[in-house]
C-alpha cells in the first residue's frame, strides 16, 4: 500500500507553513511495513487496537479512509474479541476497557457496527460499574476517570447509554465531580492531581451522560487556556512543557465548554506544523522530535477542531468523525455548526 | 515517540543500528513466543512466573502479563502453604521496585505494585514511603508516584500534618512544585473542617505563598494556589474575609511596583478587585488593558473577562 507515485522525495515543501497532507497519509498507511526492522513496533503490540484507532481516524481526517482495507481490519478487529464481550489490544492479549472502546470507535468508522454483538460488549462494559460511579479498567480492579469516558463512551455509540438508569448516571457524575481538583481540572481518582488528559476524558463523560452543568466553565477554561506557551504549543500541568498531544486533550475539552478561542489558535496551528517530519510525513511531540502515530493523529485533530486546512470534522466529545456519528444518530449538543 | 530526537547519522552507522535493532527485535519475539507457549498450556506454576519475568524485563507494558502473573498468584492462594505465596510476594515487591525504577511512569506497574502491596500480610508501608521519597525527588512531577504516596499514607493510617510538612519542604526547594501545591490544597480543607480554623490557616497561608510570589513572579503554580485561596476564603460563612482580599491588594502592589511587566501580579490583583467589587471601573479596565498586551495569546478570555463589569 506505499504510496511512492507521488513526489514525496521532494522535501522543498515548507512544512513549518503547510500541511503536509501526502506525506502523513503514506506514513499511516505504511505503518505496519515498518515491522520488520523497529522494535518499537513489537514493544507497542498490546496497543494495537488503540493505533489501529489512530490511524485510520487519522486517515478520515486527511479524507483518505479509502487506503486502507477495511474487510482485514473488521476480521482483525472482531478477531480481537474475547467471550465475556470485551476486546483485547491484539490477539492474544487480554481484554480492557480501553481497547474495547477502540474496537467500537473503528467498526462504527468503518460502517460495521452491525457485525458485533453490542449487547455483549454492553454487558462486558457495565460488568465494570462500581457501587461509586467509578469503573475498572478491566476484572482486575484498577480505578481511572480514563476508564469511565470509555465505559460511557462506549455505550452511547452503541445506542445504550439507557442501560444505566438515573441512579446510575448520578453516581458516575458523582464520582467525576469527585476528581475535581481546586484548579478546576480533573485527575485520575478522587485526590489526584489535573491532568489535561484526564481533564478531557472527565468534561468528554459528563457532555455524554448530559451533565456539563457540573463544571464551571470560566474557571476550567481559563486553567485549560493558561496551558498555552509562549511556543504556541500546549502543556498538559502547569510548569510542564508542551506536547502535540495536548491538541487534543486540551482543545477538545474547551470546545466542549465553548472556549476554543481562549487560546492563540494561529500560534497553535503553527506549533503542530513545526512538529511535522518533512522526511516520513507523520507529526512528533515536539519539533525535531521522532514521529508517531500517537501524535500524528492527536496533531491532525487539533488542525480540524481548530477548522484549519479544511480537513474532515473531528467531534471533541467522541473523538470520531462528525459525519460519521451523525449517521448513526448520536446527538452533538455541543456542536454550534449543527 | 515521547521525547526521541530525531538524529542524523551516516550510512554506516545507520546500518550499524539496524543490525543491533534486528537482534534486539530477535530476542524479544524469542522470550514473547516462549511466555505464550507456556501460557497456552495452561498451568499456572513457578516456571510461568520465571518466563513472564523475563518478558516485562524487556516490556513492562505488556499488561496481559501482569494480568497473567496475578492469576498465578490466585491460583497459589489455593494450593500452596501461606507462607510460600506471602514468600512469594514478598519477591514480587523486590521485582516491581525494579521495574519502577527503570520504567517510572508505566500505569500497569504501579497497579500491580497497589495489588501486591494489599497482599502481603505485613506490607512495610514505611518503606514504600521511602520509595516514593526517592522517586519524587528524582521526578518531583511524577502523578503516578504522588498517586502511590497517597495511597501508601491511607494505607499506614499516616498523619496528614507529617504529609503536610512533606509539602511545605517540597515547595521551599522549588517553588514550580505543582504537585505539592495540589496535595497541599487538598490536605487543608480536611485538616480544618472547622471554619474558624479553616479561616485562621488560609489566612496563614496567604502569607506564606506571598514568599513564593515575590520569589519567583513569574511562576504560574503559586498564583493558582493564591487563586484558591482567595476562592476558599470567601465560602467560609460568616468571617472577615474582605479584609483578608484588601491586605492582598496591598502586599500585590507593591510587587507589580516592583515587577511591572509581570502577568500574574496584575491578573491576580485584578480578580481580587473584581471579589471586593471596585466602585471604580476603570480601575479594572486599566489592568485587563495591561494583560492584553502583555499576554497576547489569551486576549479573548480577557475580552470575555471585561464584559462582566462592561
Amino acid at each position: 500500500m506505499s504510496d511512492n507515485s507521488n513526489s514525496n522525495n521532494n522535501n522543498s515543501i515548507d512544512h513549518t507553513k503547510n500541511v503536509l497532507v501526502e506525506k502523513h497519509i503514506s506514513y499511516v498507511v505504511n505503518l505496519d511495513n515498518k515491522k520488520e526492522e523497529d522494535f518499537e513496533y513489537w514493544v507497542t503490540e498490546h496497543l494495537r487496537m488503540n493505533g489501529m484507532y489512530w490511524g485510520l481516524t487519522s486517515l478520515y481526517i486527511l479524507k483518505a479512509l479509502d487506503k486502507m482495507d477495511r474487510d482485514v481490519i473488521i476480521n482483525w478487529v472482531l478477531s480481537c474479541q474475547k467471550s465475556n464481550g470485551g476486546f483485547s489490544g491484539n490477539v492474544s492479549h487480554d481484554e480492557h476497557l480501553l481497547s474495547t472502546l477502540s474496537a467500537v470507535q473503528i467498526l462504527m468508522q468503518l460502517d460495521a457496527l452491525d457485525r458485533l454483538d453490542q449487547d455483549l460488549v454492553a454487558k462486558y462494559v457495565l460488568s465494570l460499574q462500581q457501587e461509586d460511579g467509578s469503573f475498572f479498567g478491566d476484572k482486575w480492579g484498577e480505578v481511572d476517570t480514563r476508564f469511565t469516558y470509555c465505559a460511557v463512551s462506549c455505550l452511547s455509540l452503541m445506542g445504550k447509554l439507557d442501560l444505566l438508569d438515573n441512579n446510575r448516571i448520578e453516581k458516575i457524575a458523582d464520582f467525576i465531580n469527585r476528581c475535581k481538583n481546586f484548579d478546576a481540572g480533573y485527575g485520575c481518582i478522587p485526590g489526584a492531581e489535573s491532568h489535561a488528559g484526564q481533564t478531557f476524558t472527565c468534561v468528554g463523560a459528563l457532555a455524554i451522560i448530559n451533565r456539563l452543568d457540573l463544571i464551571d466553565r470560566d474557571q476550567l477554561g481559563w486553567w485549560l487556556c493558561e496551558r498555552q506557551l509562549p511556543n504556541g504549543g500546549l502543556n498538559g500541568r502547569p510548569e510542564k512543557t508542551s506536547d502535540v498531544c495536548y491538541s487534543w486533550w486540551v482543545v477538545s475539552a474547551l470546545s466542549v465548554i465553548d472556549r476554543l478561542h481562549w487560546i492563540d489558535n494561529e500560534k497553535l496551528r503553527n506549533y503542530i506544523l513545526k512538529c511535522q517530519d518533512n522526511e516520513t510525513g507523520g507529526i512528533a511531540d515536539k519539533p525535531g522530535n521522532v514521529p508517531d502515530v500517537f501524535h500524528t493523529f492527536f496533531g491532525l485533530c487539533g488542525f480540524s477542531l481548530m477548522s484549519y486546512f479544511d480537513m474532515e470534522e473531528i467531534d471533541p466529545t467522541y473523538a470520531l468523525g462528525t459525519k460519521t456519528l451523525l449517521k448513526y444518530n448520536i446527538k452533538l449538543p455541543w456542536n454550534k455548526k449543527l | 515517540m515521547h521525547g526521541v530526537l530525531k538524529v542524523k547519522t551516516t550510512e554506516e552507522k545507520a546500518r550499524e543500528l539496524k543490525v543491533k535493532e534486528l537482534l534486539k527485535i530477535k530476542e524479544y519475539k524469542e522470550v514473547v513466543s516462549k511466555f505464550q507457549e507456556h501460557k497456552s498450556v495452561g498451568v499456572l506454576d513457578q516456571i510461568g512466573l520465571d518466563i513472564s519475568k523475563t518478558v516485562l524485563e524487556w516490556n513492562p507494558e505488556y499488561y496481559t502479563v501482569w494480568n497473567y502473573r496475578r492469576d498465578i498468584f490466585n491460583h497459589f492462594d489455593n494450593t500452596l502453604e501461606k507462607e510460600k505465596v506471602q514468600e512469594l510476594l514478598t519477591k514480587e515487591m523486590k521485582f516491581i521496585e525494579e521495574c519502577i525504577q527503570r520504567f517510572t511512569k508505566s500505569y500497569w506497574v504501579w497497579f500491580h505494585r497497589k495489588w501486591v502491596s494489599v497482599r502481603l500480610e505485613k506490607c512495610d508501608w514505611a518503606r514504600e514511603l521511602k520509595l516514593c521519597y526517592k522517586l519524587l525527588d528524582l521526578d518531583l512531577r511524577n502523578f503516578h508516584c504522588w498517586s502511590y504516596r497517597r495511597f501508601v499514607e491511607e494505607r499506614s493510617g499516616m498523619p496528614m500534618e507529617k504529609e503536610f510538612g512533606y509539602t511545605t519542604e517540597k515547595i521551599e526547594q522549588n517553588f514550580s512544585n505543582y504537585s505539592a501545591w495540589h496535595q497541599r490544597s487538598s490536605l487543608i480543607p480536611q485538616m480544618y473542617p472547622q471554619p474558624e480554623q479553616l479561616f485562621e490557616k488560609l489566612k496563614e497561608e496567604f502569607e506564606w505563598v506571598r514568599n513564593a510570589v515575590f520569589t519567583e513572579p513569574k511562576d504560574q503554580s503559586c498564583w493558582i494556589y493564591h487563586k484558591w485561596l482567595v476562592g476558599t476564603i470567601k465560602k467560609i460563612p460568616n468571617c472577615n474575609y474582605k479584609d483578608v482580599l484588601l491586605s492582598e491588594v496591598d502586599e500585590i502592589n507593591g510587587l507589580i511596583e516592583i515587577e511591572p511587566d509581570c502577568k500574574w501580579p496584575i491578573y491576580t490583583l485584578l480578580t481580587l478587585k473584581m471579589e471586593l467589587g471596585v466602585q471604580d471601573k476603570s480601575e479594572l479596565q486599566e489592568l485587563v488593558d495591561k494583560l492584553k498586551t502583555i499576554d497576547r495569546e489569551r486576549i479573548n478570555y480577557y475580552l470575555s473577562l471585561e464584559k462582566q463589569w462592561q
